[in-house]
């Protein structure tokens, strides 16, 4: 079962890698410029694996395009998180005091006020677009790696390898991240992996209501909002974003679980 | 008589608002059978905005106001005009300044109190009452003696006078078609007393067909038969329910299920309901007053010369849009006023699809190497969508197409503060087309309506002249020169009329097509067959 | 994602818990409430320009009078005291689009929000525990497998993408259920937002009951006790099944009191008249007070279901406070 999330997983995220670094190979058309209201809604077959949507473009190099977005928002987004979480996380544990009463107090806060919530209000208070959705959902989701850091500095703090890095006279800064944090990245990583698949799906659902990618670039969640008007008309212009969709986030939730029985037995990242 | 003859010359116009489709017809065939209750949608919004018809300004809102007030005229869906409703007859002095109003004598309020001419003047001056805010300002200003109410200089408006208990004349500042103005829900008329309690906003007490009796917040709202309604024999029903909805495949869905009785619907469900056989017999096509346009800041170079704007409208191929994108449903441009204005010239001719032309026109203007045409639009088919499938087009021509997308209250921000390039819109363009036109006036600041910044003083003269013109035929005539003279002058890219969609289910009877907002329903005249749902 | 279920063993008393978390709670409100009221107040475009939409056109003296009479010329930082002073008399305002009190309305529409939220909850926990016992008591079987692969595919499922495809087959294929829209408050409508808000819950839930089962076994006391008699195994069972049910407790609890803000996509997708499909109407009306009312609501809630949680998980497991 291990064994099988975790090949699985990296499978589906070497074949999205895949697909978005050799998307203009692999995809037959453009999927902005080749654009036929002659060729609207036709169904998929022929020329056209997947059919074209309202605007005559194919839907399956569109699909391949969106790879592009859902990857760099998935990954990005998943850095910043991480890079916020982990910096306040470590920083709260290791120095304690009126620094970790204000990191948890934000932690609260962040937990609080809901993911989607947040970036509703940021993505109207920047107006739609990449960088803007990167902030939003950038800027967002970092509680649960904060928490997980601190929680686990503050159990290494005291071991043997931390208090020999100190004796030894290597500063704050050493300490914990050449010292700490490679022995608790393991969690990390899953915790991360998975926020990956949550990044995406956090995308989507703001294209969804309208506060996404700018069109006429392709993205999945984009592709899905304007498909739902079009379910009865034109099917396959909502299934196969979304099955797109489905299959990257369960590949990189299956990955995270697959690394989770490798890198963290004991549980710490557990979901 | 001369304004019958115009009407009727406008009829011919009018051929497209009402097809002569079977749910129509049905609705002759039989006599009105009572009872049952009516299952309608209250569309494009997620909740309500108010249930007192002088505090709204959504269509929505109108739709549930049908059942529940009346105002001095009402909208005929048949003749497409306003026509005498609590009004029993009017009569306008030689200068159509003053009209002498006389209501019925038989109408009540749901509190069983009788309607009167102080009820109307109360309401008119309450809808002028700066501290109010209504929408329907607009409607009462051009009665004398209002703005001085509404600038807090006067606590009622002088040009309303009471004569006896059913009659009252309104004096107005110009020659005016009063119907124009008082059709519209926001100028229902309100019992004071009712107005007076705080339930007022959750529990509305008008004058129409039905009371209200239930309202679940961004759910339904209903309203059981008014036994004393002034019309005899109607409402029909013996109740009303409307679902609120904001979600155009959500009611599709409802309708096909047999959960509302009618139904406005979006493009990609009227392709479907076009192409079924049974569907296919329930759509009542309207002709709204409404023109979709691509807005242009006429100030900003290079769309300050006549010459780059003509070329937008010439680089497009509008047919292909409208088949493809809107799926037919609407109906092409060929100037400023709608299809179904009483100025519409039927024999003016669109500008066609000619990129050639265009091309020569924008080297003629100094653009042959093209130019950057920065576009806001809201995240719709008909924002966002229009200016993807333009795209193509304008670049064919060498101008490249750059989107926004934001808020329709960033979209009207910038458009109103002039900082906009282009955007999309609709724009009601009906039913007065000289209110329509104005739209165009150099003196009308862009807060006022000339977002465009469009300003020809020649236009303005025409404008002028029409409105003061003695006849309405005259009128008629001159502001079709001046619809011609617009189109010419392309302050937009003229898209489409919207052509509103009706679904009604074969048991629905009585339903006609309403070209001011498709949406609303003549809820008294709608009855239910013996077999439908609404009377298990 | 969801956060996790905080295990927190850290010797604490329920009177400083409460405490704590009270300031805590009172922090963050007051810390959110100026962000938001920042954010929505210097965001392009104001109530004002959005009245009317596209279709009905509003004179330019009722938009103007609008800005007076709402205060929107005024300066933001008098803006922000005033309505400070107002909801510190428990005042959260007019709203400007329906211009009844925002109390009055979250209200009406709390009732719905409760119903959904409820049901959701219900929904994942009745069939996501069991889900969750019966894979960890055939651990490394094809059950555990298949209730594995069902749980992680509910956790990466788009939920518009779940409750359109679910809309559209039970709803107008199969004809069993109601497409949208409350009804007049019957159960039937109830079914597909509720399975639609339920089914990520749902997943998690299955994951942890059967993380705390399998890890409640393994515990060494389990295996002391099963080799003692009767009465004693009764009793450390019996403290198993605590344990475990502190952990699915916290994990319904978290999930339970995210779910007002995770039901922003479901409701709007369901017209269902709830607080999330209310927030993104009022967010695109700029209908300020109305928003701000919205995302307290939503944080309210979340804080005090926490707190409640908290407390429970005290009460459940008395080592907490000493361990």
């Amino acid at each position: 079962m291990q064994r099988f999330n975790l090949n699985f997983g990296l499978l589906v995220v070497a074949a999205l890698v895949f697909v978005a670094a050799f998307a203009p190979f692999l995809a037959p058309y453009s999927p902005v410029d080749f654009a036929d209201l002659r060729n609207s809604n036709l169904p998929p077959g022929g020329p056209f694996l997947m059919g074209t949507d309202e605007q005559g473009r194919d839907i399956f190099s569109r699909i391949i395009y969106g790879a592009r977005i859902s990857l760099l928002v998935g990954v990005v987004v998943q850095m910043m998180n991480t890079f916020v979480g982990v910096t306040l996380g470590l920083t709260a544990g290791y120095f304690g005091g009126w620094w970790d009463e204000f990191v948890q107090g934000l932690t609260n806060l962040m937990l609080a006020i809901p993911t989607i919530v947040f970036a509703l209000a940021l993505m109207t208070f920047l107006g739609p677009g990449l960088v803007s959705l990167l902030l939003a959902l950038g800027l967002t989701d970092w509680a649960y790696s904060c928490r997980i850091s601190r929680a686990q500095v503050l159990s290494q703090k005291e071991q043997n390898y931390v208090q020999a890095a100190r004796t030894i006279g290597f500063g704050r800064g050493h300490v914990i991240f050449r010292e700490i944090l490679p022995n608790v990245a393991g969690p990390l990583v899953v915790v991360a992996t998975m926020g990956v698949g949550s990044a995406i799906l956090a995308e989507a659902s703001l294209s969804f209501i309208g506060l996404g990618v700018v069109p006429p670039t392709p993205s999945w969640g984009g592709m899905l909002a304007r498909a739902r008007e079009q379910l009865m008309v034109a099917p396959w212009i909502a299934v196969f974003p979304g099955l797109a969709l489905f299959i990257t986030v369960l590949g990189f939730n299956m990955l995270g679980d697959g690394l989770r029985d490798l890198l963290d037995p004991q549980g710490r990242a557990d979901r | 008589m001369k304004r019958r003859t115009f009407l009727k010359s406008s009829a011919a116009g009018l051929a497209l608002t009402v097809s002569p489709f079977a749910g129509a017809l049905r609705a002759m065939a039989d006599t009105p059978l009572p009872g049952g209750t009516l299952h309608l949608v209250a569309p494009y919004g997620t909740a309500l905005t108010s249930l007192d018809p002088h505090k709204t300004w959504e269509s929505q809102d109108l739709v549930v106001s049908k059942a529940f007030h009346r105002s001095l005229y009402n909208w005929d869906t048949t003749g497409n005009r306003p026509v005498l409703d609590l009004a029993e007859t009017v009569e306008a002095s030689d200068d159509r300044k003053t009209f002498t109003f006389k209501l019925h004598d038989n109408i009540y309020f749901h509190n069983g109190r009788q309607v009167t001419a102080d009820d109307v003047i109360w309401s008119l001056n309450r809808i002028a009452d700066p501290a109010l805010n209504s929408p329907g300002v607009s409607n009462v200003q051009p009665i004398s003696g209002a703005q001085a109410v509404m600038d807090g200089k006067a606590k009622t408006i002088s040009g309303l006078t009471k004569v006896d208990d059913l009659t009252f004349s309104v004096t107005f500042d110009n020659p005016t078609d009063p119907g124009m103005l008082f059709f519209d829900g926001s100028t229902s008329i309100l019992p004071q007393e009712e107005v007076a309690k705080p339930e007022f906003a959750s529990h509305p007490v008008g004058c129409g067909p039905f009371a209200f009796s239930e309202h679940v917040e961004g759910s339904y709202v209903s309203g059981k038969k008014f036994d004393k309604y002034f019309k005899p024999g109607l409402p029909y029903a013996d109740e009303v329910t409307f679902t609120i909805t904001d979600d155009y495949s959500a009611m599709d869905v409802a309708f096909r299920a047999g959960e509302v009785d009618a139904t406005v619907l979006s493009e990609d469900a009227y392709v479907l309901y076009r192409e079924d056989p049974e569907l296919s017999k329930g759509l009542i096509e309207v002709a709204e007053l409404f023109t979709r346009h691509m807005g242009l800041n006429n100030e900003m170079p290079p769309l300050n010369d006549v010459r780059v704007r003509q070329a937008i409208n010439y680089a497009i191929d509008r047919d292909l849009v409208i088949e493809k994108l809107l799926k037919d449903k609407a109906i092409k441009a060929t100037g400023w006023l709608p299809k179904t204005s009483i100025a519409f010239d039927a024999t003016r001719q669109p500008y066609p699809y000619d990129p050639e032309k265009a091309k020569a026109l924008l080297a003629e203007a100094g653009q042959a190497g093209g130019f950057t045409l920065d576009i806001m639009v809201t995240d719709s088919t008909s924002g966002r969508g229009v200016a993807e499938a333009i795209t193509p087009f304008l670049k064919d021509v060498g101008i490249t197409l750059n989107m926004t997308i934001a808020d329709g209250a960033v979209v009207a921000d910038a458009r109103e503060k002039g900082t906009a390039m282009a955007w999309m819109r609709s724009a009601g363009t009906g039913p007065d087309p000289v209110v329509a036109l104005r739209m165009f006036d150099s003196r009308m600041s862009r807060a006022a309506g000339n977002v465009f910044a469009f300003k020809d003083p020649a236009f303005d003269a025409m404008l002028d002249q029409a409105a003061a013109a003695a006849d309405d035929a005259q009128r008629i005539d001159l502001l079709k020169k001046a619809d011609a003279y617009i189109q010419d002058q392309a302050p937009v890219w003229f898209h489409n009329y919207n052509k509103g969609i009706l679904a009604v289910q074969p048991w629905l009877m009585g339903a006609t097509g309403n070209v001011t907002e498709t949406a609303v329903l003549e809820v008294e005249n709608l009855w239910l067959t013996q077999d439908a749902p609404g009377r298990g | 994602m969801p956060p996790p279920p905080s295990l927190r063993k850290e010797p604490v008393a329920v009177s400083s818990v409460l405490g704590r978390r009270l300031l805590q709670s009172l922090v963050t409100l007051l810390v959110s409430v100026l962000l938001v009221f920042f954010m929505f107040s210097v965001i392009p475009g104001s109530f004002a320009d959005a009245i009317g939409g596209e279709k009905r056109a509003v004179s330019a003296e009722v938009k103007e009078k609008l800005r007076t009479e709402l205060h929107l010329d005024e300066p933001l930082p008098e803006r922000f005291v005033h309505y400070l002073s107002d909801l510190s008399q428990g005042d959260l305002g007019k709203s400007f689009a329906m211009r009844r009190p925002v109390l009055d309305i979250l209200l009406e529409r709390l009732v719905a929000s409760m119903r959904l939220a409820v049901a959701a909850i219900g929904f994942a926990v009745v069939v996501g525990v069991p889900m969750g016992f019966l894979a960890a008591a055939r651990k490394g079987t094809w059950v555990d497998a298949a209730v594995m692969m069902l749980a992680i595919s509910g956790l990466s499922i788009p939920g518009f993408w779940f409750g359109l495809l679910a809309m559209y087959l039970f709803a107008l294929e199969l004809r069993w259920l109601p497409t949208i829209g409350y009804g007049h408050g019957d159960l039937s409508h109830l079914v597909l937002p509720a399975m639609t808000l339920g089914i990520a819950p749902l997943a998690l839930i299955a994951r942890t009951t059967r993380a705390a089962v399998l890890q409640v076994l393994g515990e060494d006391y389990i295996r002391t006790a099963r080799s003692k008699g009767a009465s004693e195994r009764r009793v450390v069972l019996r403290h198993m099944a605590r344990n475990a049910f502190v952990l699915i407790l916290t994990t319904i609890g978290l999930q339970f009191g995210s779910m007002l803000g995770g039901s922003v996509i479901v409701e709007n997708l369901f017209s269902w008249p709830g607080i999330g499909a209310l927030l993104t109407q009022a967010v695109a009306q700029r209908d300020i007070p109305l928003v701000q009312g919205c995302v307290l609501l939503i944080i309210v809630f979340f804080l005090v279901i926490n707190t409640l949680v908290d407390l429970a998980y005290i009460a459940i497991d008395p080592r907490i406070r000493y361990s």
